[in-house]
């Protein structure tokens, strides 16, 4: 006897259909899972047998044949337990042959029959949903993330009998109440605020330009000054997540399987910080499974490098392309997948491998040439595609005699929405979103200098010595600022101030 | 021993020559070979002839060594000079004189670039490798005026105060000497290579008492600084720690009868506890501008003229108010003058490109 159930299989963050064919015939009695099964998809075969006997049913003593089709697909995972244990079920006539066949089942068996959790719902949902496919099983777990979409027909039960039962045409079964994201996203504040940190004005007028013009960043300065708190408050200004932004992002955090099962969506901008010894895979993706790297879990979000020149240089090299195209293509022998990877970089360093150049209070025991070979680590082409180099101050905030207050997150992100709906505008046939996108025919178009700037300019490279690779950025930098100013031409004043954030050119590659 | 008298140094040159790079022999013995020839040439073309006077100062081992190094010594005299190194002995007229007089002079002078120098009145500058950036601005400024009122700035290639010594004077066109502690082909440490290229190219010296291909050892270094402080009429010091070579530097130049300057710094860095140590012993010693060092020399400094600079009311206030502390933050100064941030950046980047203030590390900004 045949019985065939729908499910989803992952490949990337898209989900493919799965056919899982259950075949019963008389003979020795055997189990015989093929078609391409992972290590965890074969031991199927107990959960099953376990999880059938333990809910009440009978488990066929026959041979049985499971197919999971299409065969060339690699199946991960123990996604296909419910799939498996339901056609089982069905093929020995132990519930009806004709409503389960409107399913897309998901989720793992424990031993006694229960659901449990699993990776990568939400993608999968969202790939049915567009092949026409309406009505899921879920496990309870997954509820959450399964709620968002509207059109999604969605069943979150906790057991296999439960299951059964509503394949049985049993009563009583709601499906889960769909979300709305606005609501989530109103109720959401960020743990931290700019408020909260002390001084550092310099530091957070340079992290607003970063996030008005979407530029990269490095900062630097001696440890314990707040570069960290500085970097994780810098979400709060970016603009709220939108529903699409929200998806994308919790897409691939179901398939890393980070995403929090009991929002089921992403509702803060993600801020990634690995560490600095992390591997290539780790940061970039890939591996034996093709999972998403670091610079794909914090897309639509910050990544941040503290000590980046702690960090290899392949690691930092294999950063390059993520940041260039905005997505990475994770390439293995079996399957090339694609994950996006459009993040904002917030990079840290020391001024010297003591961390004390430069301090007041402390003197730093390095030799100049240690210094050198610590900055060398950054290389150049790295180093271009970050356009705002900050400095931060590095002293306690007691020596100082000011008594400023701190600007609140929401205020300086107002006026960064301000500026990115400029860019939005003045882009809009350009297809690009923010002035640090700006290719040099777009800086030629847009960042024409009067004299007065261009003078200031000259003498700006003259008197500090700031190397040629830097200009364009600048020229980037002094536009946002403009931006900001809601002034449509870049004044001189924009040009002094976008040249104060190219310091390190000044200091260490003059 | 023809290809010797046709060489491109001279035979008296060449004899000292043979003489300075006998190993195991002290330098002592080595001037009481070089006593025993009235005329160099013959420890050249005769010296069997001599062997009984040479054995009795460093025995037959001794003149083994000598004869030995005789057979070698043209193509010895070939490499240096296909190096375009000048070889100078104590022997020759033009060996400078304030060097002849110090206690242990060297014996030859391997150098490379304008030998005139030698001859000039010339400050040494020397310091600790590690300054701080107090002790860069005050080596600036004095090495500056030291350039300018025609002193040659004597100082050893090293990193920190001797590189901005050397850095320093040729900014200002001046003229400066680099005395090694290493052969003349080896440059240590090797990042100050473009300096020493520099130096050469720009009019300057650069000699060394040790042979081509001599490392840089450790025990060459205090034997360089009598050198430094010997070519030079005065020494001075910004900044040591408290086992700081420079600190050597200076105890030969009170050995020779030079005079040191030094400049007080700050009593909590333990990198300038040597020099101000030294100014507790000899308070004399002590410079607070380039002209307390200029004036022994019979010199004062130019009066450079100052860039006036148009500024307005705003930029005057906060350019008056760095002057008066010193340094300031930048929040400091945000408070000071109700500013915001963004029309405050733009205020200090003018004041910098117009070279009326400096930005420091850590966000403080202080008068240029």
């Amino acid at each position: 006897m045949l019985a065939k159930v729908k499910s989803f299989a992952l490949d990337g963050l898209l989900g493919c259909e799965v056919d899982v064919e259950v075949d019963i015939n008389s003979g020795i009695p055997s189990f015989d899972l093929v078609g391409l099964p992972s290590a965890a998809t074969k031991e199927s075969k107990e959960r099953v047998y376990s999880a059938i006997k333990n809910s009440g049913f009978l488990y066929p003593v026959k041979r049985i044949t499971v197919n999971l089709a299409p065969a060339d697909l690699k199946k991960e995972g123990p996604g296909f337990d419910l799939a498996i244990a339901v056609s089982l079920l069905a093929a020995s006539d132990q519930i009806p042959k004709k409503l389960y066949k409107d399913f897309i089942m998901l989720g793992e068996l424990s031993l006694d029959g229960r659901l449990r959790h699993i990776d990568g719902v939400l993608p999968v949902i969202i790939s049915a949903v567009q092949s026409g496919y309406t009505k899921f099983i879920v496990p309870k777990e997954n509820a959450p993330e399964a709620s968002y979409i509207e059109r999604a027909e969605v069943y979150a039960l906790e057991s296999l009998r439960e299951a059964a039962a509503l394949l049985s045409g049993g009563e009583g079964f709601l499906r889960v109440e769909p979300r709305k994201f606005e609501n989530i996203i109103e109720c959401f504040s960020y743990p931290v605020d700019f408020a909260d940190v002390k001084g550092q004005a310099f530091a957070k007028r340079g992290l607003e330009i970063a996030v008005s013009g979407g530029h990269n960043v490095i900062m630097s300065g001696p440890p314990g000054t707040g570069k960290t708190l500085l970097a994780q408050c810098v979400p709060t200004i970016m603009p709220d997540m939108t529903f699409e932004e929200a998806v994308e992002v919790a897409k691939i955090h179901s398939v890393a399987g980070i995403l929090d099962s009991r929002v089921g969506i992403v509702t803060a901008r993600p801020f990634r910080t690995p560490h600095h010894s992390a591997t290539i895979p780790a940061l970039v993706g890939g591996g034996a499974k093709s999972r998403p790297g670091e610079v794909s879990l914090a897309h639509n979000g910050v990544l941040f490098l503290d000590e980046m020149p702690e960090y290899s240089r392949r690691a930092l090299e294999s950063l390059r392309q993520s940041l260039e195209d905005r997505k990475v293509t994770v390439s293995r022998v079996q399957r090339t997948v694609d994950y996006p990877a459009d993040f904002m970089l917030i990079a840290s360093m020391n001024p010297c491998p003591c961390g004390n150049y430069g301090s007041k209070t402390k003197q730093c025991s390095c030799t100049s040439h240690q210094i050198r070979q610590y900055m060398s680590r950054l290389s150049g082409p790295l180093l271009d595609r970050i356009d705002l180099q900050i400095e931060v101050d590095n002293i306690t905030y007691d020596e100082l005699r000011t008594t400023r207050e701190g600007e609140r997150s929401a205020e300086i992100k107002s006026r960064a929405n301000r500026a990115r709906e400029i860019q939005r505008n003045r882009f809009a046939s350009d297809g690009i979103l923010t002035n640090s996108a700006m290719t040099n025919a777009l800086i030629k178009k847009y960042c024409a200098l009067d004299s007065a700037s261009e003078r200031l300019l000259e003498r700006a490279y003259q008197k500090l010595a700031l190397s040629a690779r830097g200009a364009a950025r600048i020229l980037k930098v002094a536009r946002t600022i403009a931006d900001l100013d809601g002034s449509a031409d870049i004044a001189p004043k924009h040009i002094g101030e976008a040249v104060q954030y190219r310091m390190l050119d000044k200091k260490y590659y003059g | 021993m023809a290809d010797l008298s046709s060489c491109y140094y001279s035979p008296d040159k060449l004899a000292v020559l043979l003489l300075a790079g006998l190993d195991g022999v002290s330098l002592r013995k080595k001037m009481a070979v070089l006593s025993i020839f009235e005329n160099l040439s013959d420890l050249i073309f005769n010296l069997r002839e001599f062997k009984a006077e040479v054995v009795r100062v460093i025995g037959e081992d001794g003149f083994f060594a000598m004869s030995e190094r005789l057979n070698a010594l043209s193509l010895e005299a070939e490499k240096l000079e296909k190096a375009g190194v000048e070889i100078l002995t104590i022997r020759d007229a033009e060996y400078p004189e304030k060097l002849r007089n110090i206690p242990d002079p060297p014996v030859m002078l391997f150098l490379a670039g304008n030998i005139k120098l030698l001859n000039t009145p010339s400050i040494a500058v020397v310091g600790t490798r590690k300054p701080s950036r107090y002790a860069v601005k005050v080596t600036e400024q004095f090495a500056r005026e030291f350039a300018r009122a025609g002193l040659t700035v004597v100082s050893g290639l090293a990193r920190g105060i001797d590189t901005v010594a050397h850095k320093t004077a040729l900014a200002e066109n001046g003229a400066t000497a680099a005395v090694l502690g290493s052969g003349l082909d080896v440059i240590y440490p090797s990042e100050n290579t473009g300096l020493f290229n520099a130096i050469l190219s720009s009019g300057g010296l650069a000699l060394s008492e040790y042979p081509l291909g001599a490392k840089p050892q450790q025990y060459h270094f205090p034997e360089r600084n009598r050198i430094v402080s010997g070519l030079s009429e005065a020494v001075f010091l910004p900044e040591a720690g408290e086992r700081s070579g420079s600190l050597n530097t200076v105890s030969h130049a009170l050995e020779q009868g030079r005079q040191p300057f030094i400049v007080p710094s700050t009593i909590n860095n333990p990198f300038s506890a040597g020099s101000n140590n030294l100014l507790r012993d000899m308070q004399g010693a002590i410079a607070l501008e380039p002209d307390d060092v200029l004036k022994a020399f019979g010199l004062s400094s130019k009066p450079s003229e100052k860039k006036h600079v148009q500024l307005d009311f705003t930029s005057a206030k906060i350019t008056a108010k760095i002057e008066e502390e010193g340094e300031m933050h930048f929040e400091e100064l945000l408070a000071f003058s109700g500013l915001g941030v963004q029309e405050l950046t733009a205020v200090l980047m003018e004041l910098e490109l117009s070279g009326v203030i400096e930005k420091l590390s850590g966000n403080y900004f202080g008068p240029a």
